[in-house]
């Protein structure tokens, strides 16, 4: 009796040692270490697109932390998953400040649900000055300017919104909007201007663009005409749209053309130099689903994605891809970097409470 | 073996078999006390400790929190301004709710019937919407009720903007103006009219019975109704977000709520001001508590059935009639109108031929498409019901404990179960945050630190509903049970139980509509995958999706209604006859 037990005993052990060594994790044929989320994002191997596509078909998910419109991220990701069927993808949407402040919030609690971030460059610093970002490398990254990425690989540019004018065409027709900066100081609009309440990076790229002299004249004129302020650029542009508010010159230019074609009376018209607020996607440096997280990167980033952020009216930052229609960037725009806004932010919004928003 | 002491009739003495100290029932309330102070008690711990300790590492104690909330400039309009909204708002509710209590209970007003049953709507649509449809309708330029007077009148100003201190506590104060006439009703359908009547037998005439019987029968009541509904106004967050921000009126919520949403997050100032509002609604809490005991004083319920004394308006009582018509407009129609038109519009319009013509039913769709839209909806169901089910449970258990046993120190269980009164929503929400960002239990974001916050701000409702019942229940059949030879758990069971179970129906289907509305600490504890409905309103709103949010608001109006139609339906059914 003891005999058959040793017997069966080295025979269940061999079996599992077996099982171990040859039928554990990995492409079948052997055991493989897994990847970390640095080497994944990294990987540059000529198999990397498979690697990618095995690891996310295992993964099965992706949670994409955004502050696209739902109605304009949604078309986009579905045609993300009508490429990678496998991926079940779930968007997080909150305004661009509110999604990397979930994420820096859930990173103290050790909470990593967030797999992508992609928000406005001011936000996507933030959550670089905190050291939850990681480096990556995407082909796709190739075809873009210097200027697009960060130099340490921890984001690229996927989209720009561009702060024009929004007026209302019942209330302001078209010949009489103001066509430059300087008209929006002329009396006759005392009272009828809207500011967005949080657009500080508007009033910094002006004032590194302008000089101090010219800006701080400028933008105290402009604080003595009486300035509404309102919350959101989408709310923004429907209060434009509804006759609550006559104009604003903190309007992103593609949500009244997606009014206009409702039929709302909202229009826009650049100011040069237009200030342009660009968008990057970065990669959380605990993403639970990194393979799929990589497989997104290189889908928004590259001419295909680029297409479909064209498609919902926003303007692409791929050089190759013209936005729809084209008039979203006929103009000459001027952008601001990110971190240095972030360094100088208390002094930027000290002149905006003082210039602008205390004096109404 | 066991003998039942019957010196003291009608309790439940409870001695441990066998000579062993402790019974089930000891263990019973010692894992109740356990579990009721780590649920109440541990989020105040922490509120305090997050407040006086540094935000960044390390960790140590200081008052810089307090002293940055309290030296910024504004902070003495801070107080000023909470200090007014809450007093002007609850001053509103109060004059209208006691106004329309008096013409439903003591005055032959026609309709009243039918007025008290449409009356407790504005209870059950949550805050976010009544706000939003009120914004709709007094926006300076655009709102429904100032382009019907400017047309009407030839203005060339719009007469009210929504954007004031004076329509927040307009909104606010309207919309629990339905509490203030449930309150009101109450102590005037208790007054016994034999005081009356002897006064005017006595030779007073109606107006100095009124003054120095009835108001002064009604005065404590009055009280403890005006400090509820002032506790309620400090506490309320969707008026001063989306009110009064726009306008530049900051109170301790929008503060409070700001603070959590600076970059780095400042949780420590939060912390500062939740704890500040927590001493004042505490503050508040006390000296109604303080009343409702003197109400005993003047009680004069007898047992004895009677109607209060009815006063015969004559002609006046169609005027009393068109104000309650009035007041039915105010707070159902004109907001379930004024959504109901958003939710058809492809983009905001006042009405007009063209806007008749652009009528779409495309929002209602849209709105349903977003994954948050089925995720929230999904949520707040499972959050409800759970909520329900775990508050009741553990209050019948507590409530039980408290009113028919004897066990020293369930005077502790009383107090623990209805210290979340005195929490704002948005206060519990800062302490769990502080709770679960500091402990290393990675809940934060997930629906379970939601079903934590609901249970723990929902307890007292349940403590209440639990406790009314079971003291209701005559001793007699415990004593009954007991003399017969059944064990605490038994009597629970089969006597206790089935008798409770109305409370339990209607104390869980009010925790259900109430969960389902609740905003301030939703707003701070929600994550990706967590997300609950009036989250999604109030973030729709936020973000500009105005036609989604009111059709979305339609929807959960029309379903929440349905809701309470069946504990209408259900109380009546299955109510306990006295």
């Amino acid at each position: 009796m003891g005999q058959v037990k040793t017997m069966l005993m080295r025979a269940g052990i061999a079996l599992a040692l077996a099982l171990v060594l040859f039928a554990g994790p990995g492409p079948g044929s052997g055991w493989a270490a897994p990847m970390t989320i640095a080497q994944i994002a990294n990987y540059k191997g000529a198999d990397r697109q498979l690697v990618l596509e095995d690891g996310a078909r295992r993964e099965g998910r992706l949670t994409l932390y955004t502050s696209l419109n739902l109605e304009e991220s949604q078309p986009i990701v579905e045609a993300f998953t009508r490429k990678y069927p496998f991926i079940k993808a779930e968007i997080y949407r909150a305004s661009g400040e509110d999604v990397v402040l979930k994420l820096i919030t859930e990173y103290r609690g050790r909470k990593f649900l967030a797999d992508v971030l992609e928000s406005t460059g001011v936000d996507v610093a933030k959550v670089q000055k905190e050291g939850l970002l990681a480096p990556f490398f995407s082909p796709r990254a190739g075809a873009y300017p210097r200027a697009a990425k960060d130099p340490k690989g921890l984001w690229v540019m996927t989209r720009a919104n561009m702060i024009v004018l929004g007026f209302n065409t019942r209330l302001v027709p078209d010949a009489e909007a103001p066509k430059t900066y300087e008209d929006l100081l002329n009396p006759k609009w005392k009272g009828k201007i809207a500011l967005e309440a949080e657009d500080q990076i508007w009033l910094a790229t002006l004032w590194e663009f302008w000089g101090e002299a010219k800006a701080r004249e400028y933008f105290t004129r402009l604080g003595q005409q009486a300035l509404t302020v309102r919350k959101g650029h989408t709310v923004l542009a429907e209060l434009i749209a509804a006759g609550e508010i006559p104009l604003s010159p903190n309007i992103y230019n593609h949500r009244p053309d997606r009014l206009a074609r409702r039929g709302a009376p909202i229009n826009w018209l650049p100011l040069i130099p237009v200030v342009a607020a660009p968008h990057m996607v970065a990669l959380p440096k605990n993403a639970a689903n990194p393979h799929a997280a990589m497989l997104w990167i290189d889908f928004i980033i590259s001419k295909e994605g680029q297409e479909e952020l064209a498609k919902q009216g926003r303007v692409p930052m791929h050089p190759l891809v013209g936005a729809d229609p084209p008039r979203l960037t006929g103009f000459r725009f001027i952008t601001m970097d990110p971190l240095k806004f972030l360094d100088k932010f208390d002094f930027y919004n000290r002149l905006w409470e003082e210039l602008l928003i205390k004096p109404r | 073996m066991q003998e039942p002491a019957l010196t003291h009739p009608g309790e439940v003495i409870l001695r441990p078999r066998f000579g062993v100290r402790l019974s089930p029932v000891h263990l019973l309330t010692g894992g109740a006390v356990l579990l009721l102070t780590y649920l109440t008690l541990v989020p105040l711990l922490f509120l305090l400790y997050g407040s006086l300790t540094s935000t960044r590492d390390p960790v140590t104690f200081t008052f810089a929190n307090y002293v940055r909330a309290y030296t910024d400039a504004g902070s003495f309009r801070l107080l000023a301004n909470s200090m007014v909204y809450a007093v002007g708002a609850a001053a509103i509710s109060f004059v209208t709710g006691t106004l329309l209590a008096w013409m439903s209970e003591r005055t032959n007003t026609p309709l009243r019937g039918l007025f008290f049953s449409l009356s407790l709507i504005p209870l059950i649509i949550p805050g976010v919407l009544f706000t939003v449809a009120w914004i709709f309708l007094l926006s300076p330029k655009i709102g429904l009720i100032n382009v019907f007077l400017m047309w009407l009148f030839g203005l060339e100003h719009p007469p009210f903007t929504s954007y004031s201190l004076y329509a927040m506590m307009w909104v606010d104060g309207l919309h629990y103006s339905p509490l203030a006439f449930l309150l009101m009703s109450a102590a005037f359908r208790s007054m016994d009219p034999s005081l009356e009547e002897s006064a005017l037998m006595s030779g007073a005439g109606l107006r100095q019975t009124f003054s120095r019987i009835t108001l002064r029968l009604a005065a404590p009541a009055m009280a403890s109704a005006f400090f509820i509904l002032f506790v309620r106004a400090l506490e309320t967050f969707e008026v001063p977000a989306l009110l009064g921000l726009p306008a530049g009126i900051q109170v301790f919520t929008s503060k409070i709520w700001l603070a959590t949403r600076r970059y780095p997050p400042d949780f420590g100032l939060a912390g500062a001001y939740a704890s500040s509002l927590l001493l004042l609604t505490s503050i508040g809490v006390y000296f109604y508590s303080r009343l409702t005991r003197e109400t005993q004083r003047f009680a004069t319920v007898t047992g004895k059935g009677f109607r209060p004394r009815v006063i015969d308006l004559g002609r006046w009582r169609y005027l009393t009639a068109a104000f309650l018509l009035l007041y039915l407009c105010l707070i159902v129609l004109l907001p379930l109108f004024v959504l109901l038109w958003n939710s058809l519009l492809p983009f905001y319009m006042p009405p007009s031929i063209e806007a008749l013509s652009s009528l779409t039913l495309s929002n209602y769709p849209v709105a349903f498409k977003f994954p948050q839209t089925v995720r929230a909806i999904r949520n707040s169901i499972v959050l409800a019901l759970s909520s329900a089910a775990i508050v009741m449970l553990l209050t019948s258990v507590v409530a039980w404990i408290v009113v028919k046993s004897r066990i020293r120190g369930r005077w502790l269980l009383d107090n623990l179960a209805t210290l979340p009164v005195v929490f704002p929503g948005l206060v519990m929400g800062v302490a769990l945050m502080l709770v679960y960002l500091t402990l290393p239990v990675p809940i934060y974001g997930t629906l379970w630190i939601l079903l934590i916050a609901y249970v723990t701000r929902f307890l007292p409702y349940g403590m209440r509903a639990c406790s009314a019942s079971l003291v209701q229940i005559h001793r007699e059949l415990e004593e009954a049970a007991q003399v017969s030879g059944a064990s605490p758990g038994a009597q629970f069971r089969r006597i206790v139980l089935p008798l409770l179970t109305p409370a339990l129906l209607a104390g869980g289907l009010y925790v259900v509509i109430v969960s389902i509305r609740e905003l301030g600490s939703s707003v701070l504890l929600w994550g990706p995958g967590a997300e609950v409905f009036s989250v999604i309103l109030f973030d729709l709103w936020q973000t500009g999706l105005v036609q989604e949010v009111s059709a979305l608001g339609i929807l959960l109006t029309v379903f929440l209604f349905v809701l309470a139609t069946t504990f209408h339906w259900v109380s009546h059914r299955y109510g306990v006859r006295r």
